[in-house]
């Protein structure tokens, strides 16, 4: 199960990293959904899907109609609203795992009749949509050590030492090519609730006032490899300590590469990645 | 008859030479006691991270990154120290930088194997027992103790350390 579903996701796939030639079961909480028609339902829910393919009328895994879903894409209750459907889904949707990277899944979940009220509107969810990223392979241009078990988590704790590397031989903005005053800014999701942030600078409301990189944070500094390569080490809850008073869980760090001083955009590396911890402190 | 006599002396001056390069036998000194080796004052010097989840890697960097920078950062505080008693088998923790590494700040300590130790262990036999492998001897001519520390989330290991201690009588 990937941690983006413990923290708030509606719908996601598991195991995480997947193989799409194996079984994968796609999860849904109805209680994460913006529409809540479906909560509580005791009813049988059914996956209406249409992408990557929609089968046509006459295939056995066809969605079947609006009033009368195909028992074949019937979901299966695990209980407090969570539903799950396994399949193989280059066989599902008989399609290669080309199209499913670049076009996700797209689906909803109904009941078989899906008329529902006029009052409360039809009986189903959103439309839900599940990205799918092509496995990474080869150099990256950002990295971490100890490195990412899953896509997006470590095994770690914001108690260990994290290091982050950015690699600027890989660095597609000619801007930077050339530069070595960099700074890993850094920002914590931390709280039950994980939409708060702790931060220094907010890298995602950068400002004019925050121009000024090196001198709000200098313990940001990158530390210059002399290979073209770049590391930032910290130990997160240490690093954030001043700024989460009632010493709160921080659950994962949001970080983007930038100048000293940053005169424009383009001194800022595009990417900003989001790495989630264990659950243990 | 003359040849006889040349080859004759040439195999004793052969037999003489192999036996001038001959070893001389070495005694081998009282065994070193890691108990006497242990005894004393530790101060953490050195912390490397170990990356468990590595499947593949191809030089030591892949796997092993010295955070010794981050870890005993000299504006956060001093290292931790830890003094092992060799009469009481017992320990104490002068807190410090990477004290949370251990989170001991005193106890007992014993070695699986007085002999041939290969774990340190805290706390023996009590609820807090933790066991410590040791990456080295630490016998009394040994300036450092190793010992590798695994950080656990339930029963899976999330990642390891290796603490130096540096000697500090």
């Amino acid at each position: 199960m990937t941690i983006g579903s413990v923290f708030g996701q509606k719908v996601w796939l598991a195991p995480d990293p997947v193989n799409l030639d194996d079984s994968v079961t796609i999860w849904v909480d109805i209680k994460k959904c913006d529409r809540q028609q479906l909560a509580g339902s005791t009813d049988a829910l059914y996956m209406w899907t249409w992408n990557p393919k929609e089968h046509a009328v006459g295939h056995p895994l066809n969605n079947g109609t609006w009033l009368a879903s195909n028992d074949a894409l019937k979901f299966t209750s695990a209980g407090n609203d969570l539903w799950f459907y396994r399949m193989v889904p280059t066989k599902f949707y008989e399609c290669t795992k080309a199209d499913l990277y670049s076009k996700g899944i797209s689906l909803l979940l109904k009941k078989k009749d899906g008329t529902g009220s006029a009052a409360a509107g039809e009986d189903k969810t959103e439309d839900l949509i599940l990205k799918i990223d092509a496995p990474v392979t080869g150099p990256r241009k950002l990295y971490s050590f100890p490195g990412l078990v899953l896509k997006d988590s470590l095994s770690t704790s914001p108690a260990d030492v994290l290091t982050i590397y950015y690699d600027r031989n890989l660095e597609t903005n000619d801007t930077l090519k050339d530069k070595t005053d960099f700074y890993c800014v850094v920002k914590a999701r931390y709280g039950a609730s994980n939409t708060e942030y702790i931060y220094f600078i907010d890298i995602d409301k950068l400002t004019a006032a925050d121009k000024g990189v090196a001198g709000v944070v200098p313990q940001m500094k990158m530390t210059d490899l002399n290979n073209g390569k770049f590391k930032f080490s910290f130990i997160p809850n240490r690093l954030f300590a001043s700024k989460n008073a009632n010493n709160l869980k921080i659950t994962a760090v949001k970080f983007k590469i930038m100048r000293g001083y940053i005169r424009k955009t383009y001194d800022i590396v595009a990417e900003s990645p989001e790495y989630w911890f264990n659950s243990c402190q | 008859m003359r040849n006889k006599l040349i080859y004759t002396m040439a195999l004793a001056l052969l037999v003489v030479g192999f036996q001038g390069c001959k070893p001389e036998p070495k005694v081998l000194g009282p065994k070193v006691s890691q108990i006497d080796g242990i005894a004393g004052n530790w101060v953490l010097s050195k912390v490397d991270q170990i990356d468990v989840n590595v499947q593949l890697a191809f030089v030591e960097s892949d796997t092993l990154l010295d955070v010794s920078d981050v870890v005993l950062d000299a504006s956060v505080g001093t290292p931790m120290e830890i003094n092992f008693d060799k009469g009481k088998s017992t320990f104490s923790v002068t807190s410090g930088t990477g004290s949370d590494m251990i989170n001991f700040s005193a106890g007992t300590w014993n070695f699986d194997n007085n002999e041939y130790p290969s774990y340190l262990i805290f706390d023996k036999g009590l609820s807090t027992e933790k066991n410590f492998k040791m990456i080295h001897p630490v016998r009394p001519q040994d300036e450092y103790l190793i010992v590798n520390v695994n950080k656990m989330c339930g029963n899976k290991r999330t990642v390891s350390y290796h603490l130096w201690f540096t000697r500090k009588n």
